[in-house]
């Protein structure tokens, strides 16, 4: 029990941002026309590509002779820009459909 | 100056909330997802030419940038290419990728704390017994000057374990509905 409360003490901001954000998540998606859930799924999914950020600071830490971080590195930052550059791209495929059948 | 590149993040988070918002309006919802893209791209290029660690500056450009080409040109094409009918088993396919992309970080992160700590001690911390019987002594790395070691084990599992469940399960979504649709019969019984 002192453990869990210690653990608040030190951490109560981040616990504050991750309340928060659970809360204004709700807030977003809710009252969405469902017309809109399929790009909006599609547009979380390349907000959710942030992991390229992570993955680009681990490519630029890599020691030049460490393969196995060079190589799953780069491979990391080619997947996570699919992901960001391909949603972004749907999603705005989608949206561009959207406009011209109303 | 370090400052620029919190604030550079800042920007970004803000852009990724009104975006999302905006994304559940019909009128706005184009904009809305230009205005997340140029977040993106404002954090993207932030970490890259400022992010400093200790002083020290991110290496690796050439590997950096043709990674980031890589990625562009076939989520590009892919993107582009993709019949409209074809459009859910694509997100599917790109939020896979995503989760891969997590994975593939745990796994780099996981090695490098293998280097500066003791993984079997951290894992002993959490896991009683864990130390004599998974991992055997011989394979134990001796240096030691872990500042929290145990706290960033776990998160980096968790990052390896979401990463992977994100990844298969998107996979599959992806197999099953391309089968379904008759292009991918060998994954119809999934």
């Amino acid at each position: 029990m002192t453990a869990i409360l210690d653990f608040l003490q030190l951490h109560i901001e981040m616990v504050y941002i991750v309340i928060l954000s659970i809360f204004l998540g709700i807030e977003v998606i809710s009252r969405v026309p469902s017309v809109l859930h399929t790009p909006l799924m599609s547009g979380a999914n390349a907000i959710h590509g942030v992991v390229i950020i992570g993955a680009i600071i681990v490519m630029g830490k890599a020691e030049p002779d460490n393969w196995l971080a060079l190589v799953l590195g780069f491979l990391a930052v080619i997947l996570g820009t699919l992901n960001v550059v391909g949603g972004f791209v749907v999603t705005d495929r989608m949206l561009e459909m959207f406009k011209k059948k109303k | 100056m370090p400052g620029l590149l919190t604030l550079a993040y800042l920007i970004g988070s803000i852009t990724f909330i009104v975006g999302l918002k905006m994304l559940s309006n019909p009128a706005s919802a184009r904009k809305g997802n230009l205005v997340a893209a140029a977040g993106m791209f404002i954090a993207i290029v932030g970490t890259i030419f400022l992010y400093e660690e200790n002083g020290e500056r991110l290496h690796n450009y050439g590997w950096i940038f043709g990674g980031l080409f890589i990625g562009s040109v076939v989520g590009v094409l892919a993107a582009r290419k993709v019949k409209m009918t074809a459009m859910p088993e694509m997100v599917s396919l790109f939020n896979g990728m995503g989760g891969a992309c997590a994975m593939l970080i745990s796994i780099v992160e996981f090695d490098h704390l293998s280097h500066v700590g003791n993984i079997a001690e951290m894992a002993a911390s959490v896991i009683p017994g864990w130390h004599t019987t998974i991992i055997p002594p011989h394979a134990i790395n001796i240096s030691n000057g872990l500042m929290g070691g145990t706290g960033t084990l776990l998160v980096i599992l968790l990052g390896m374990i979401i990463g992977s469940v994100s990844f298969a399960g998107s996979i599959i979504a992806w197999g099953s509905s391309m089968a379904r649709s008759g292009i991918f019969p060998l994954m119809a019984n999934i």
